[in-house]
Protein backbone atom coordinates (compact mmCIF):
# COMPACT_ATOMS: atom_id res chain seq x y z
CA UNK A 1 0.00 0.00 0.00
CA UNK A 2 1.03 3.30 -0.92
CA UNK A 3 1.87 5.77 1.67
CA UNK A 4 -0.82 8.14 0.83
CA UNK A 5 -3.19 5.68 0.76
CA UNK A 6 -1.87 4.65 4.70
CA UNK A 7 -2.33 8.26 5.61
CA UNK A 8 -6.08 7.74 4.26
CA UNK A 9 -6.81 4.34 5.69
CA UNK A 10 -5.87 5.76 9.18
CA UNK A 11 -7.59 8.65 8.65
CA UNK A 12 -10.76 6.85 7.88
CA UNK A 13 -10.63 4.75 10.31
CA UNK A 14 -10.06 7.26 12.94
CA UNK A 15 -13.50 9.20 11.75
CA UNK A 16 -15.50 5.37 11.92
CA UNK A 17 -14.34 4.88 15.61
CA UNK A 18 -15.55 7.76 18.42
CA UNK A 19 -12.04 7.36 20.27
CA UNK A 20 -10.07 4.37 20.31
CA UNK A 21 -6.61 2.70 18.48
CA UNK A 22 -7.79 4.22 15.19
CA UNK A 23 -7.33 8.00 16.23
CA UNK A 24 -3.88 6.82 18.22
CA UNK A 25 -2.85 5.60 14.85
CA UNK A 26 -3.60 8.51 13.40
CA UNK A 27 -2.18 10.95 15.61
CA UNK A 28 1.80 10.35 15.09
CA UNK A 29 1.04 11.37 11.17
CA UNK A 30 -0.44 14.84 12.36
CA UNK A 31 1.71 17.63 12.74
CA UNK A 32 0.50 19.72 16.06
CA UNK A 33 -1.30 23.34 15.35
CA UNK A 34 -2.32 26.15 17.51
CA UNK A 35 -5.91 26.13 19.20
CA UNK A 36 -7.53 22.57 19.57
CA UNK A 37 -5.68 19.11 19.69
CA UNK A 38 -5.77 17.15 16.49
CA UNK A 39 -7.90 14.92 18.03
CA UNK A 40 -10.57 17.58 18.76
CA UNK A 41 -10.00 18.73 15.00
CA UNK A 42 -10.68 15.13 13.86
CA UNK A 43 -14.50 15.53 15.25
CA UNK A 44 -15.12 18.44 12.80
CA UNK A 45 -14.84 15.78 10.22
CA UNK A 46 -16.80 12.94 11.74
CA UNK A 47 -19.28 15.04 12.77
CA UNK A 48 -20.08 16.82 9.33
CA UNK A 49 -19.78 13.02 7.94
CA UNK A 50 -22.29 12.10 10.13
CA UNK A 51 -24.49 14.79 9.72
CA UNK A 52 -24.34 15.02 5.57
CA UNK A 53 -25.51 11.23 5.55
CA UNK A 54 -28.36 12.18 8.68
CA UNK A 55 -29.26 14.86 6.54
CA UNK A 56 -29.89 12.59 3.70
CA UNK A 57 -32.08 10.34 5.44
CA UNK A 58 -34.30 13.19 6.79
CA UNK A 59 -34.92 13.99 3.42
CA UNK A 60 -35.58 10.67 2.24
CA UNK A 61 -37.65 9.52 5.05
CA UNK A 62 -39.58 12.88 6.07
CA UNK A 63 -43.07 11.18 6.96
CA UNK A 64 -41.07 8.17 9.11
CA UNK A 65 -39.42 11.12 10.96
CA UNK A 66 -42.81 12.35 11.44
CA UNK A 67 -44.34 9.38 12.71
CA UNK A 68 -41.11 8.58 15.28
CA UNK A 69 -40.35 12.18 16.27
CA UNK A 70 -37.43 14.32 15.43
CA UNK A 71 -35.49 12.81 18.32
CA UNK A 72 -36.34 9.05 18.00
CA UNK A 73 -35.40 9.47 13.94
CA UNK A 74 -32.36 11.06 14.55
CA UNK A 75 -31.23 8.01 16.81
CA UNK A 76 -32.04 5.70 14.40
CA UNK A 77 -30.57 7.15 11.64
CA UNK A 78 -27.09 7.76 13.40
CA UNK A 79 -27.08 4.32 14.51
CA UNK A 80 -27.74 3.58 10.75
CA UNK A 81 -25.05 5.91 9.61
CA UNK A 82 -22.87 4.51 12.44
CA UNK A 83 -23.30 0.70 11.83
CA UNK A 84 -23.27 1.29 7.52
CA UNK A 85 -21.04 2.93 5.73
CA UNK A 86 -21.99 4.83 2.84
CA UNK A 87 -20.47 3.40 -0.88
CA UNK A 88 -21.98 5.82 -3.68
CA UNK A 89 -20.83 9.69 -4.43
CA UNK A 90 -24.86 9.94 -4.51
CA UNK A 91 -26.12 11.01 -1.27
CA UNK A 92 -29.72 10.65 -2.77
CA UNK A 93 -28.89 6.81 -3.14
CA UNK A 94 -28.42 6.81 0.60
CA UNK A 95 -29.94 4.63 2.94
CA UNK A 96 -31.13 1.99 0.92
CA UNK A 97 -30.58 -0.44 3.98
CA UNK A 98 -32.72 2.15 6.16
CA UNK A 99 -36.00 0.21 6.19
CA UNK A 100 -33.94 -3.14 6.69
CA UNK A 101 -32.71 -0.98 9.81
CA UNK A 102 -36.12 0.05 11.17
CA UNK A 103 -37.50 -3.41 11.19
CA UNK A 104 -34.11 -4.71 13.07
CA UNK A 105 -34.33 -1.84 15.68
CA UNK A 106 -38.17 -2.98 16.02
CA UNK A 107 -37.50 -6.28 17.07
CA UNK A 108 -35.09 -5.18 19.05
CA UNK A 109 -36.84 -1.82 20.99
CA UNK A 110 -40.25 -2.20 22.81
CA UNK A 111 -40.89 1.69 22.50
CA UNK A 112 -40.98 0.98 18.40
CA UNK A 113 -43.56 -2.44 18.56
CA UNK A 114 -46.44 -0.15 18.12
CA UNK A 115 -44.91 0.62 14.95
CA UNK A 116 -44.84 -2.43 12.92
CA UNK A 117 -45.59 -1.19 9.51
CA UNK A 118 -42.54 1.51 10.11
CA UNK A 119 -40.39 -0.62 7.28
CA UNK A 120 -42.68 -1.05 4.75
CA UNK A 121 -43.55 2.53 5.07
CA UNK A 122 -39.72 3.46 4.72
CA UNK A 123 -39.45 1.08 1.54
CA UNK A 124 -42.59 2.88 0.33
CA UNK A 125 -40.66 6.47 0.96
CA UNK A 126 -37.00 4.59 -0.33
CA UNK A 127 -38.88 3.80 -3.72
CA UNK A 128 -40.41 7.47 -4.14
CA UNK A 129 -37.29 9.54 -3.91
CA UNK A 130 -35.15 6.02 -6.24
CA UNK A 131 -38.16 7.07 -8.44
CA UNK A 132 -38.10 10.97 -8.81
CA UNK A 133 -34.18 10.49 -9.26
CA UNK A 134 -34.65 7.86 -12.00
CA UNK A 135 -33.05 8.54 -15.39
CA UNK A 136 -36.10 9.04 -18.28
CA UNK A 137 -36.82 6.00 -20.17
CA UNK A 138 -36.63 5.46 -23.88
CA UNK A 139 -39.55 5.16 -26.09
CA UNK A 140 -41.31 2.07 -26.66
CA UNK A 141 -39.85 0.17 -29.62
CA UNK A 142 -42.96 -2.19 -31.20
CA UNK A 143 -40.54 -3.30 -33.89
CA UNK A 144 -38.70 -5.25 -31.90
CA UNK A 145 -41.48 -7.73 -30.34
CA UNK A 146 -42.61 -8.17 -34.12
CA UNK A 147 -39.36 -8.90 -34.95
CA UNK A 148 -38.92 -11.89 -32.15
CA UNK A 149 -42.83 -12.93 -33.29
CA UNK A 150 -41.21 -12.93 -36.69
CA UNK A 151 -38.25 -15.05 -35.80
CA UNK A 152 -40.18 -17.59 -33.83
CA UNK A 153 -38.73 -16.05 -30.45
CA UNK A 154 -41.45 -13.93 -28.76
CA UNK A 155 -41.34 -16.73 -26.11
CA UNK A 156 -38.08 -15.44 -25.09
CA UNK A 157 -38.95 -11.59 -25.09
CA UNK A 158 -37.97 -10.18 -21.76
CA UNK A 159 -39.98 -7.22 -21.05
CA UNK A 160 -38.13 -4.67 -18.92
CA UNK A 161 -40.17 -2.15 -16.69
CA UNK A 162 -39.29 1.59 -16.27
CA UNK A 163 -36.55 3.03 -14.73
CA UNK A 164 -38.65 5.03 -12.79
CA UNK A 165 -41.27 2.04 -11.48
CA UNK A 166 -40.62 0.50 -8.50
CA UNK A 167 -43.00 -2.18 -6.89
CA UNK A 168 -44.19 -2.55 -3.35
CA UNK A 169 -46.10 -5.11 -1.55
CA UNK A 170 -47.50 -4.78 2.38
CA UNK A 171 -49.75 -6.42 4.57
CA UNK A 172 -50.36 -2.90 6.36
CA UNK A 173 -51.84 -0.27 4.63
CA UNK A 174 -48.97 1.86 3.61
CA UNK A 175 -50.20 3.95 0.47
CA UNK A 176 -52.94 5.60 2.61
CA UNK A 177 -50.82 6.05 5.93
CA UNK A 178 -48.13 8.14 3.25
CA UNK A 179 -50.70 10.37 1.77
CA UNK A 180 -52.59 10.68 5.04
CA UNK A 181 -49.73 12.39 6.30
CA UNK A 182 -48.58 14.33 2.82
CA UNK A 183 -51.95 15.89 3.61
CA UNK A 184 -51.70 16.59 7.19
CA UNK A 185 -54.34 14.05 8.01
CA UNK A 186 -53.87 11.37 11.03
CA UNK A 187 -52.80 7.66 10.77
CA UNK A 188 -54.96 6.83 14.07
CA UNK A 189 -58.15 6.02 11.70
CA UNK A 190 -56.74 4.13 8.28
CA UNK A 191 -57.97 0.67 8.59
CA UNK A 192 -56.19 -2.54 8.35
CA UNK A 193 -57.49 -3.56 5.32
CA UNK A 194 -56.11 -6.05 3.04
CA UNK A 195 -52.82 -4.70 2.83
CA UNK A 196 -51.42 -2.83 -0.27
CA UNK A 197 -49.53 -3.77 -3.66
CA UNK A 198 -48.49 -0.75 -4.93
CA UNK A 199 -46.77 0.74 -8.01
CA UNK A 200 -44.21 3.85 -7.25
CA UNK A 201 -43.24 5.27 -10.18
CA UNK A 202 -42.89 8.63 -12.07
CA UNK A 203 -44.81 9.57 -15.49
CA UNK A 204 -44.44 13.21 -14.95
CA UNK A 205 -42.76 15.54 -12.76
CA UNK A 206 -43.42 13.79 -9.60
CA UNK A 207 -43.84 10.08 -8.37
CA UNK A 208 -46.97 8.94 -7.99
CA UNK A 209 -48.03 5.73 -5.88
CA UNK A 210 -50.98 3.54 -7.02
CA UNK A 211 -52.84 0.42 -5.75
CA UNK A 212 -53.03 -2.14 -8.46
CA UNK A 213 -54.62 -5.56 -8.32
CA UNK A 214 -52.67 -8.75 -6.59
CA UNK A 215 -52.65 -10.53 -10.72
CA UNK A 216 -50.64 -7.32 -11.88
CA UNK A 217 -48.60 -6.84 -9.30
CA UNK A 218 -47.67 -10.34 -9.69
CA UNK A 219 -46.57 -10.03 -13.28
CA UNK A 220 -45.05 -7.05 -12.89
CA UNK A 221 -42.66 -8.74 -10.02
CA UNK A 222 -42.18 -11.85 -12.62
CA UNK A 223 -41.19 -9.53 -15.44
CA UNK A 224 -38.98 -7.35 -12.42
CA UNK A 225 -37.62 -10.83 -11.46
CA UNK A 226 -36.52 -11.02 -15.71
CA UNK A 227 -38.84 -14.18 -16.64
CA UNK A 228 -39.11 -14.01 -20.57
CA UNK A 229 -42.32 -14.29 -21.45
CA UNK A 230 -42.54 -18.08 -22.04
CA UNK A 231 -42.14 -18.53 -18.23
CA UNK A 232 -44.59 -15.79 -17.72
CA UNK A 233 -47.09 -18.07 -19.12
CA UNK A 234 -46.06 -21.06 -17.57
CA UNK A 235 -46.87 -19.40 -14.30
CA UNK A 236 -50.08 -18.70 -15.53
CA UNK A 237 -49.73 -14.81 -14.73
CA UNK A 238 -52.02 -12.44 -16.00
CA UNK A 239 -50.49 -11.57 -19.63
CA UNK A 240 -53.62 -10.40 -21.08
CA UNK A 241 -52.59 -7.07 -18.82
CA UNK A 242 -49.22 -6.51 -20.93
CA UNK A 243 -50.71 -4.30 -23.36
CA UNK A 244 -52.49 -1.81 -20.84
CA UNK A 245 -48.99 -2.44 -18.97
CA UNK A 246 -46.87 -0.95 -22.45
CA UNK A 247 -49.71 1.40 -22.57
CA UNK A 248 -49.04 2.92 -19.40
CA UNK A 249 -45.87 3.05 -19.33
CA UNK A 250 -45.06 0.56 -16.59
CA UNK A 251 -43.36 -1.50 -19.64
CA UNK A 252 -41.05 0.31 -21.33
CA UNK A 253 -38.85 -2.39 -23.59
CA UNK A 254 -38.24 -5.42 -25.00
CA UNK A 255 -35.17 -7.35 -25.09
CA UNK A 256 -34.59 -11.34 -26.54
CA UNK A 257 -33.72 -13.51 -23.56
CA UNK A 258 -31.39 -15.51 -25.26
CA UNK A 259 -29.70 -12.45 -26.07
CA UNK A 260 -29.38 -11.22 -22.58
CA UNK A 261 -28.00 -14.63 -21.08
CA UNK A 262 -25.50 -15.18 -23.68
CA UNK A 263 -24.49 -11.24 -22.87
CA UNK A 264 -24.53 -12.06 -19.04
CA UNK A 265 -22.49 -15.07 -19.39
CA UNK B 1 -2.36 26.82 -27.52
CA UNK B 2 -4.30 25.43 -24.64
CA UNK B 3 -5.14 21.59 -24.89
CA UNK B 4 -8.65 22.52 -24.56
CA UNK B 5 -9.10 25.08 -27.49
CA UNK B 6 -12.62 23.98 -27.58
CA UNK B 7 -13.42 24.57 -23.65
CA UNK B 8 -15.21 27.53 -22.08
CA UNK B 9 -11.75 27.48 -20.25
CA UNK B 10 -9.16 28.20 -23.93
CA UNK B 11 -6.42 30.23 -23.67
CA UNK B 12 -5.35 32.86 -21.30
CA UNK B 13 -6.13 34.82 -19.03
CA UNK B 14 -8.20 32.02 -17.08
CA UNK B 15 -11.15 34.59 -16.77
CA UNK B 16 -11.94 34.90 -20.48
CA UNK B 17 -15.69 35.87 -20.68
CA UNK B 18 -16.82 34.06 -24.37
CA UNK B 19 -18.45 31.29 -22.01
CA UNK B 20 -20.80 34.14 -20.44
CA UNK B 21 -19.04 33.69 -16.84
CA UNK B 22 -18.20 36.96 -15.66
CA UNK B 23 -19.26 39.28 -12.91
CA UNK B 24 -20.87 38.19 -9.37
CA UNK B 25 -22.73 34.78 -9.49
CA UNK B 26 -24.46 32.49 -6.65
CA UNK B 27 -24.34 29.32 -6.16
CA UNK B 28 -28.08 27.88 -6.64
CA UNK B 29 -29.54 25.41 -4.11
CA UNK B 30 -32.49 23.46 -4.48
CA UNK B 31 -34.54 25.29 -2.64
CA UNK B 32 -34.46 28.72 -5.16
CA UNK B 33 -34.86 26.53 -8.44
CA UNK B 34 -38.41 27.56 -8.30
CA UNK B 35 -37.85 31.19 -7.71
CA UNK B 36 -35.37 31.78 -9.91
CA UNK B 37 -37.03 29.88 -13.04
CA UNK B 38 -40.57 31.54 -12.03
CA UNK B 39 -38.79 35.20 -11.71
CA UNK B 40 -35.97 35.05 -13.61
CA UNK B 41 -33.84 37.69 -11.53
CA UNK B 42 -31.46 39.11 -13.30
CA UNK B 43 -28.05 36.77 -12.09
CA UNK B 44 -25.01 37.22 -14.77
CA UNK B 45 -24.24 33.68 -13.50
CA UNK B 46 -24.84 30.86 -11.49
CA UNK B 47 -23.02 27.66 -10.37
CA UNK B 48 -24.79 24.25 -9.37
CA UNK B 49 -23.72 21.80 -7.07
CA UNK B 50 -23.49 18.71 -9.82
CA UNK B 51 -24.04 15.57 -7.04
CA UNK B 52 -27.46 17.88 -6.30
CA UNK B 53 -28.42 17.38 -10.08
CA UNK B 54 -27.00 14.19 -11.30
CA UNK B 55 -30.46 12.16 -12.42
CA UNK B 56 -30.90 11.73 -15.80
CA UNK B 57 -34.68 12.24 -15.97
CA UNK B 58 -37.58 13.90 -14.33
CA UNK B 59 -37.92 17.03 -12.62
CA UNK B 60 -34.12 17.43 -11.66
CA UNK B 61 -32.78 17.11 -15.52
CA UNK B 62 -36.26 19.52 -16.60
CA UNK B 63 -34.99 22.09 -14.04
CA UNK B 64 -31.68 22.12 -15.38
CA UNK B 65 -32.31 21.97 -18.55
CA UNK B 66 -34.51 25.50 -17.82
CA UNK B 67 -31.84 26.90 -16.35
CA UNK B 68 -29.44 26.51 -19.06
CA UNK B 69 -31.64 28.18 -21.31
CA UNK B 70 -31.72 31.20 -19.17
CA UNK B 71 -28.23 31.54 -17.15
CA UNK B 72 -24.50 30.91 -17.95
CA UNK B 73 -24.03 27.79 -15.44
CA UNK B 74 -21.34 26.21 -13.94
CA UNK B 75 -20.64 22.89 -12.59
CA UNK B 76 -19.52 22.48 -8.68
CA UNK B 77 -18.69 18.63 -7.73
CA UNK B 78 -18.17 16.81 -4.25
CA UNK B 79 -17.23 13.14 -5.85
CA UNK B 80 -14.26 13.30 -7.76
CA UNK B 81 -12.33 11.96 -4.98
CA UNK B 82 -9.29 13.94 -6.53
CA UNK B 83 -6.70 12.74 -3.99
CA UNK B 84 -8.06 9.36 -3.45
CA UNK B 85 -6.58 6.05 -3.63
CA UNK B 86 -9.06 4.22 -4.86
CA UNK B 87 -9.82 4.02 -8.84
CA UNK B 88 -11.61 7.07 -10.27
CA UNK B 89 -15.60 6.61 -10.10
CA UNK B 90 -16.02 6.14 -13.69
CA UNK B 91 -20.19 5.88 -13.29
CA UNK B 92 -19.32 9.41 -11.52
CA UNK B 93 -17.43 10.69 -13.92
CA UNK B 94 -20.53 10.09 -16.81
CA UNK B 95 -23.13 11.47 -14.69
CA UNK B 96 -21.33 14.73 -14.18
CA UNK B 97 -19.77 14.35 -17.99
CA UNK B 98 -23.66 14.37 -18.81
CA UNK B 99 -24.74 16.65 -16.83
CA UNK B 100 -22.07 19.07 -18.31
CA UNK B 101 -23.71 18.49 -21.49
CA UNK B 102 -27.68 18.86 -20.31
CA UNK B 103 -26.34 22.19 -18.34
CA UNK B 104 -24.36 23.95 -20.74
CA UNK B 105 -21.64 24.53 -18.28
CA UNK B 106 -18.59 26.72 -18.71
CA UNK B 107 -16.55 24.45 -16.55
CA UNK B 108 -16.29 22.00 -13.85
CA UNK B 109 -14.68 22.05 -10.35
CA UNK B 110 -13.86 20.19 -7.26
CA UNK B 111 -11.77 20.00 -4.25
CA UNK B 112 -8.86 19.50 -3.84
CA UNK B 113 -8.79 16.40 -1.10
CA UNK B 114 -10.24 12.74 -0.71
CA UNK B 115 -13.51 11.84 -0.31
CA UNK B 116 -13.84 7.70 -0.22
CA UNK B 117 -10.75 4.81 0.53
CA UNK B 118 -11.48 1.21 0.80
CA UNK B 119 -14.96 1.61 -0.79
CA UNK B 120 -16.21 3.35 2.04
CA UNK B 121 -17.31 7.53 0.84
CA UNK B 122 -17.40 10.18 3.85
CA UNK B 123 -19.07 13.11 1.97
CA UNK B 124 -16.25 14.94 3.33
CA UNK B 125 -13.58 17.08 2.50
CA UNK B 126 -10.79 15.19 3.57
CA UNK B 127 -7.21 16.58 3.76
CA UNK B 128 -3.94 14.67 2.97
CA UNK B 129 -0.05 14.91 3.46
CA UNK B 130 1.47 17.61 0.50
CA UNK B 131 3.92 15.58 -0.76
CA UNK B 132 6.04 14.37 -4.18
CA UNK B 133 4.14 11.43 -4.40
CA UNK B 134 0.71 12.69 -3.50
CA UNK B 135 1.60 15.52 -6.24
CA UNK B 136 2.41 13.06 -8.86
CA UNK B 137 -0.57 10.84 -8.02
CA UNK B 138 -3.17 13.68 -8.44
CA UNK B 139 -1.63 14.87 -11.12
CA UNK B 140 -2.20 11.61 -12.87
CA UNK B 141 -6.13 11.57 -11.40
CA UNK B 142 -6.50 15.19 -12.89
CA UNK B 143 -5.17 14.16 -16.42
CA UNK B 144 -7.09 11.62 -16.31
CA UNK B 145 -10.65 13.05 -15.47
CA UNK B 146 -9.56 16.24 -18.33
CA UNK B 147 -9.72 13.80 -20.95
CA UNK B 148 -12.70 12.24 -20.12
CA UNK B 149 -14.26 15.54 -19.65
CA UNK B 150 -12.60 16.88 -22.80
CA UNK B 151 -11.94 20.65 -20.42
CA UNK B 152 -9.45 21.56 -17.96
CA UNK B 153 -10.42 20.81 -14.46
CA UNK B 154 -10.87 23.57 -12.36
CA UNK B 155 -9.81 22.34 -8.80
CA UNK B 156 -10.45 24.25 -5.56
CA UNK B 157 -8.44 25.09 -2.51
CA UNK B 158 -9.81 24.11 1.12
CA UNK B 159 -10.74 24.35 4.70
CA UNK B 160 -8.67 21.92 6.07
CA UNK B 161 -9.06 21.21 9.86
CA UNK B 162 -5.63 19.15 10.11
CA UNK B 163 -2.67 18.76 8.85
CA UNK B 164 0.22 16.24 8.20
CA UNK B 165 3.85 16.26 9.32
CA UNK B 166 4.39 14.80 5.92
CA UNK B 167 3.66 17.34 4.19
CA UNK B 168 6.31 18.91 2.12
CA UNK B 169 4.43 21.63 0.66
CA UNK B 170 2.15 24.19 1.80
CA UNK B 171 -1.31 23.61 -0.40
CA UNK B 172 -0.60 26.95 -2.68
CA UNK B 173 2.59 25.43 -3.58
CA UNK B 174 0.80 22.03 -4.14
CA UNK B 175 -1.73 24.08 -6.28
CA UNK B 176 0.81 25.40 -8.32
CA UNK B 177 2.68 22.50 -9.25
CA UNK B 178 -0.40 20.71 -10.42
CA UNK B 179 -1.35 23.83 -12.45
CA UNK B 180 2.18 23.36 -14.17
CA UNK B 181 1.80 19.63 -14.38
CA UNK B 182 -1.69 19.06 -15.81
CA UNK B 183 -2.86 22.63 -16.98
CA UNK B 184 -5.89 22.48 -14.72
CA UNK B 185 -7.27 25.97 -13.58
CA UNK B 186 -7.99 26.99 -10.30
CA UNK B 187 -10.96 28.17 -7.97
CA UNK B 188 -9.45 30.71 -5.54
CA UNK B 189 -12.09 30.21 -2.46
CA UNK B 190 -11.26 33.03 -0.25
CA UNK B 191 -12.67 32.70 2.77
CA UNK B 192 -11.20 28.90 2.92
CA UNK B 193 -7.68 31.00 3.17
CA UNK B 194 -8.77 33.21 5.67
CA UNK B 195 -9.93 30.31 7.24
CA UNK B 196 -7.11 28.23 7.12
CA UNK B 197 -4.74 31.06 8.12
CA UNK B 198 -6.62 31.71 11.31
CA UNK B 199 -7.24 27.94 12.19
CA UNK B 200 -3.26 26.93 11.22
CA UNK B 201 -1.70 30.36 12.28
CA UNK B 202 -0.61 30.40 8.68
CA UNK B 203 -0.01 33.59 6.57
CA UNK B 204 -2.86 34.07 4.15
CA UNK B 205 -1.03 36.78 1.62
CA UNK B 206 2.16 34.51 1.13
CA UNK B 207 -0.67 31.72 0.86
CA UNK B 208 -1.63 34.21 -1.98
CA UNK B 209 1.71 35.06 -3.56
CA UNK B 210 2.53 31.39 -4.02
CA UNK B 211 -0.34 30.64 -6.14
CA UNK B 212 -0.50 31.24 -9.89
CA UNK B 213 -2.88 34.15 -10.23
CA UNK B 214 -3.21 33.64 -14.25
CA UNK B 215 -4.48 29.97 -13.47
CA UNK B 216 -7.63 31.35 -11.24
CA UNK B 217 -10.81 30.86 -13.18
CA UNK B 218 -13.18 31.75 -10.33
CA UNK B 219 -13.35 32.86 -6.98
CA UNK B 220 -15.32 31.75 -3.99
CA UNK B 221 -17.06 34.05 -0.84
CA UNK B 222 -18.58 32.31 2.04
CA UNK B 223 -19.51 32.72 5.54
CA UNK B 224 -17.84 31.15 8.43
CA UNK B 225 -19.15 29.77 11.46
CA UNK B 226 -16.61 30.99 14.68
CA UNK B 227 -16.53 28.62 17.21
CA UNK B 228 -14.75 27.92 20.80
CA UNK B 229 -11.49 27.91 19.14
CA UNK B 230 -11.71 27.46 15.73
CA UNK B 231 -13.66 29.08 12.62
CA UNK B 232 -15.81 26.46 10.49
CA UNK B 233 -16.31 26.45 6.75
CA UNK B 234 -19.98 26.41 7.65
CA UNK B 235 -21.36 27.96 4.39
CA UNK B 236 -24.07 29.31 6.75
CA UNK B 237 -24.31 32.92 6.79
CA UNK B 238 -22.97 36.54 5.18
CA UNK B 239 -19.34 36.45 3.91
CA UNK B 240 -16.91 37.82 7.13
CA UNK B 241 -15.42 41.70 6.96
CA UNK B 242 -11.96 39.97 7.19
CA UNK B 243 -12.74 37.99 4.13
CA UNK B 244 -14.14 40.91 2.40
CA UNK B 245 -10.66 43.21 2.97
CA UNK B 246 -9.06 39.88 1.95
CA UNK B 247 -10.74 39.55 -1.42
CA UNK B 248 -10.89 43.26 -2.08
CA UNK B 249 -6.74 42.32 -2.29
CA UNK B 250 -7.06 39.97 -4.47
CA UNK B 251 -9.97 41.28 -6.75
CA UNK B 252 -7.01 44.32 -7.69
CA UNK B 253 -4.94 41.47 -8.75
CA UNK B 254 -7.65 39.06 -10.19
CA UNK B 255 -9.49 42.03 -12.04
CA UNK B 256 -12.18 40.44 -14.64
CA UNK B 257 -12.31 36.83 -12.69
CA UNK B 258 -16.16 35.57 -11.90
CA UNK B 259 -16.70 35.68 -8.27
CA UNK B 260 -19.73 33.40 -6.47
CA UNK B 261 -21.46 33.80 -3.13
CA UNK B 262 -21.81 29.89 -1.81
CA UNK B 263 -24.72 29.60 1.04
CA UNK B 264 -25.41 25.94 2.01
CA UNK B 265 -27.26 25.97 5.24
CA UNK B 266 -29.52 28.19 7.02
CA UNK B 267 -29.90 29.49 3.35
CA UNK B 268 -31.77 32.50 3.68
CA UNK B 269 -34.45 34.28 1.54
CA UNK B 270 -32.84 34.87 -2.54
CA UNK B 271 -32.60 38.17 -2.34
CA UNK B 272 -30.62 38.29 0.90
CA UNK B 273 -28.04 36.43 -1.08
CA UNK B 274 -28.43 38.49 -4.61
CA UNK B 275 -27.50 41.56 -2.04
CA UNK B 276 -24.18 39.76 -0.73
CA UNK B 277 -23.53 39.51 -4.56
CA UNK B 278 -24.26 43.31 -4.98
CA UNK B 279 -21.05 43.39 -2.36
CA UNK B 280 -18.91 42.05 -4.70
CA UNK B 281 -19.68 44.19 -7.51
CA UNK B 282 -19.73 47.57 -4.96
CA UNK B 283 -15.74 46.25 -4.46
CA UNK B 284 -14.78 45.22 -7.96
CA UNK B 285 -16.42 48.44 -9.58
CA UNK B 286 -14.98 51.03 -6.73
CA UNK B 287 -12.60 53.27 -7.77
CA UNK B 288 -8.90 52.99 -7.14
FE1 LIG C 1 -15.91 27.01 -2.10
Amino acid sequence: MSALAEVQRRLAAALDEDNGPAVDHLLPLLAAGPGRSAAARLSIYRTSARRARERALEQIYPVCREILGPRCFAALAEDYVREFASHGADLNNEGARFPAHLAACIGQRPQLAALPYLPDLACLERDWHAAYYAADDPPFDPARLAALQAAGRAEAAVFRLSAALRLLASRFPVRAIWHSHHHGGRTDRITLGQGDRLVIRRAGPRPTVDAVDPPVHALLSAIADGHCLGELATRGLALEQLPQLIAQGYVVAIDDSAATRRHSA
Amino acid sequence: MSAYAQSGLAGAPAGTRDHGISGAGIGLRLCHIDEVLRQRPPIPWMELLADNHLAEGGLTALHVEALASLYPLTLHCVGMNLAGTDPLDDDYLRRVLALRERSAAAWVSDHLCFTAVGGRRYHELLPFPYTDQSLRHVAARVHRIQEILGAPLVIENVSAYLRFSDSALGEAQFLSALCRDTDCRLLLDVNNVYVNAINHGEDAEAYLRALPFERVAEIHLAGFAPREDYLLDAHDRAVAAPVWDLYARVATRLSGVPTLIEWDNDIPPLPVLLAEADKVAAITEAPR
